[in-house]
């Protein structure tokens, strides 16, 4: 059932139903008690006259009615009703629509079936003379004027039925105008509009959380796009840059007469390019990562093992530049993760740390647990990142100050802190402890086997 | 002429050094805003060449403090933000020209030599002293329609002192003018190359004042 309105409709109808059965059934009930008890009456005091004239007159037993005469009723009801006057066990009057054997052997009232109709019987015995007056009815007569009280009393409570359910499907109408408004209103607005619906009308309690739940969608939606908006408007301008060196360079070679600057220009052009080519994969990476809000094909991850891994792939970086890497900590914990983007996330920390530490310097990676986490810490003996630019460090493009001989893109921590909220994980950044350089702690959820 | 580049960008800036190299003005380049704004306070430039979003200090801080100190010094703002907004907000602050990355190195040049003359008070591209006619796009010196062959050096030491006909040039400024502060200069470097010149053009036109300088006099007519 799609329609609101049909479904109050229709449950409206079936209330409508049940109450009208009801009153139905009570005015059937009452009126026909009613009616047995004044037609019982009836009888009774239609046997007591003809006690009395069957005393009065002295009749010689015969039968009144068709048996002599013709079928000539006074009242449509009347054939169905009879009588049977004996006198010492003789018949002596009866009705023409009366059976020729006795209609009741019991005193008082009670109910008969003869020749396959019902009939209300009642039936005295005046002991003195010996004689039985018995009166009957048919139940028909009783039936068809209860049926009838039933009926007439129910005929106004019918015709009010369309009347009822036009009234209703207006209130409906009348009821569910806000949601068309609202309808209306979220259809006719543009496709780029998010911005808050407001209404000119107050909104019905039933649809105010609806109409909340609305506006905090369209806020999402509208904080999304903007996000996008953002980032893709950033990517352009952060490309902009490589792009001009790479123009720049390649021109300048095209220039030159001289072989050797010639031969510099086009080294700085592939080297530009490659940057740039960097920042186009960074990027492609985050988009990935961007709009999913989990990650598939996780799996048991064990840490140092990977850790270990990791580090090899810097070996030659810290090895040219006289870096001592270690890793210390607990070897067999487990955490939960698509491999692949973890990966990438120790990667882009481990190195980040690699190439922001100046030679011989430092890189210590620990593993420890606390109740229901593993850590992952990397400390470097680089410059480290001011206090004030800790919270920026996450923010695409950002690269720390004086480190612009420093070949990055700006958007490894993005994706490694995207990665990390896919993950649960958490990545914090801290002075190192001892003064100089940076300490990142990742925060993971321990897997427990 | 000397040119002072702030970019932060490694490769961008050793580009765009080395193109204005090869049209022989001499080139500091620096790559944090910090700096920038303490050379631009020691020495003097004929040009700076800005970007904006720079370390320590951005481009838009320089411009202001230097226009604040009432430094004419034309500048030619580079800049990856190409919204109007920004160029506006780069021009009423200060900048005489805005330049979008990525941009033509020929645009560049053009840009910076339109800029050069205007700042001198010329608006035809070429210098004439006499029979004298310096074309400083083509790099080409003339004397009576016939051409002469001088070396870069010579070139813009020439240059220079023509834009500044009657000013008095210290030895030591031309040769921050001519080498920056990169290079190892001679101690008679400059009176070797004026001695040239005037072996080329003429002993009249470049005076030396005693125990300061040279100068080229203004023509009378001028």
């Amino acid at each position: 059932m799609k329609s609101i309105r049909n479904r109050i409709l229709i449950w409206v109808f079936l209330l409508f139903l049940i109450i009208w059965g009801g009153i139905s059934y009570a005015t059937y009930y009452q009126s026909s008690e009613q009616v047995e008890e004044l037609f019982d009456s009836e009888l009774a005091q239609a046997a007591g006259v003809l006690m009395q004239i069957s005393t009065n007159l002295n009749i010689t037993p015969s039968v009144v009615g068709p048996k002599l005469q013709k079928e000539i009723y006074g009242h449509r009801y009347e054939k169905k009703i009879a009588f049977q006057i004996f006198q010492d066990n003789k018949l002596l009057l009866q009705s023409a629509n009366a059976p020729i054997h006795i209609m009741s052997e019991k005193k008082g009232f009670s109910d008969q079936t003869i020749s396959d109709k019902l009939w209300r019987v009642f039936r005295i015995h005046a002991e003195e003379h010996n004689k039985v007056i018995i009166t009957a009815e048919r139940y028909d007569v009783r039936h068809e004027l209860v049926n009838q009280i039933t009926q007439d009393s129910l005929y106004p409570l019918t015709l009010m039925i369309p009347i009822l359910l036009l009234i209703i499907w207006i209130g409906i109408d009348r009821g569910l105008a806000p949601i068309r408004k609202l309808t209306n209103q979220i259809e006719n607005r543009s496709p780029d509009n998010l911005e808050p619906i407001s209404v000119n009308f107050n909104v019905p309690n039933e649809i105010k959380p609806l109409f909340t739940a609305l506006n905090r969608l369209f806020e999402k939606l509208n904080n999304a796009f903007e996000r996008e908006r953002r980032f893709t408007s950033d990517a352009a301008h952060e490309l902009q840059t490589p792009l001009a060196s790479i123009k720049t360079q390649a021109q300048v070679a095209l220039r030159s007469h001289n072989s050797d600057e010639q031969q510099h220009a086009l080294v700085k052009t592939v080297e530009g390019i490659d940057r740039a080519t960097h920042m186009v994969q960074q990027l492609l990476a985050l988009a990935r990562l961007e709009p999913l809000s989990t990650l598939d094909h996780k799996s048991k991850l064990e840490l140092y093992t990977l850790t270990q891994t990791l580090l090899g792939e810097l070996d030659a970086e810290s090895h040219r530049k006289n870096i001592e890497l270690s890793l210390n900590g607990e070897e067999s914990v487990h955490i939960e993760g698509n491999q692949s983007a973890i990966e990438v996330l120790i990667r882009n920390v481990l190195s980040n740390a690699v190439r922001y530490t100046p030679e011989d310097g430092k890189v210590s990676v620990e593993i420890t647990r606390e109740p229901g986490h593993v850590l992952l810490s990397v400390t470097d003996s680089g410059p480290g990142i001011p206090e004030e630019d800790l919270k920026r460090v996450f923010e695409r493009f950002y690269r720390g100050q004086n480190n612009q001989h420093i070949i990055g893109s700006g958007l490894g921590l993005s994706i490694a802190q995207r990665i990390a909220e896919l993950h649960d994980a958490q990545i914090d950044f801290l002075q190192s402890d001892s003064g100089t350089g940076l300490k990142v702690i990742i925060k993971f959820n321990e897997s427990i086997s | 002429m000397r040119i002072l580049l702030v970019e932060d960008d490694p490769i961008l800036g050793d580009g765009i050094q080395t193109g204005l190299n090869q049209d022989n003005y001499n080139v500091d380049w620096l790559t944090d805003g910090g700096l920038a704004s303490q050379a631009l306070q020691t020495d003097d430039y004929d040009l700076l060449l800005l970007d904006l979003n720079l370390p320590v200090k951005s481009g838009l801080e320089i411009l202001k403090e230097i226009r604040n100190r009432n430094d004419k010094t034309p500048v030619l703002i580079l800049t990856a933000r190409d919204a109007i907004e920004d160029r506006v907000k780069g021009l009423d602050t200060g900048a005489d020209d805005y330049l979008s990355k990525p941009f033509d190195l020929d645009e560049l040049l053009a840009r910076v030599r339109a800029l050069l003359r205007r700042s001198k008070g010329r608006t035809t591209p070429t210098l004439t002293h006499d029979k004298l006619e310096l074309n400083p796009i083509e790099h080409t010196i003339t004397l009576s329609g016939k051409p002469i062959d001088l070396s870069p050096v010579e070139f813009n030491l020439l240059h220079l002192m023509l834009e500044g006909r009657g000013r008095v040039f210290p030895r030591r400024q031309l040769e921050e003018n001519l080498y920056g502060w990169n290079k190892d200069v001679d101690s008679n470097a400059i009176e070797v190359h004026v001695h040239h010149l005037r072996k080329k053009i003429g002993t009249d036109l470049i005076r030396t004042v005693r125990g300061v300088g040279y100068v080229i006099d203004k023509q009378d007519q001028q």
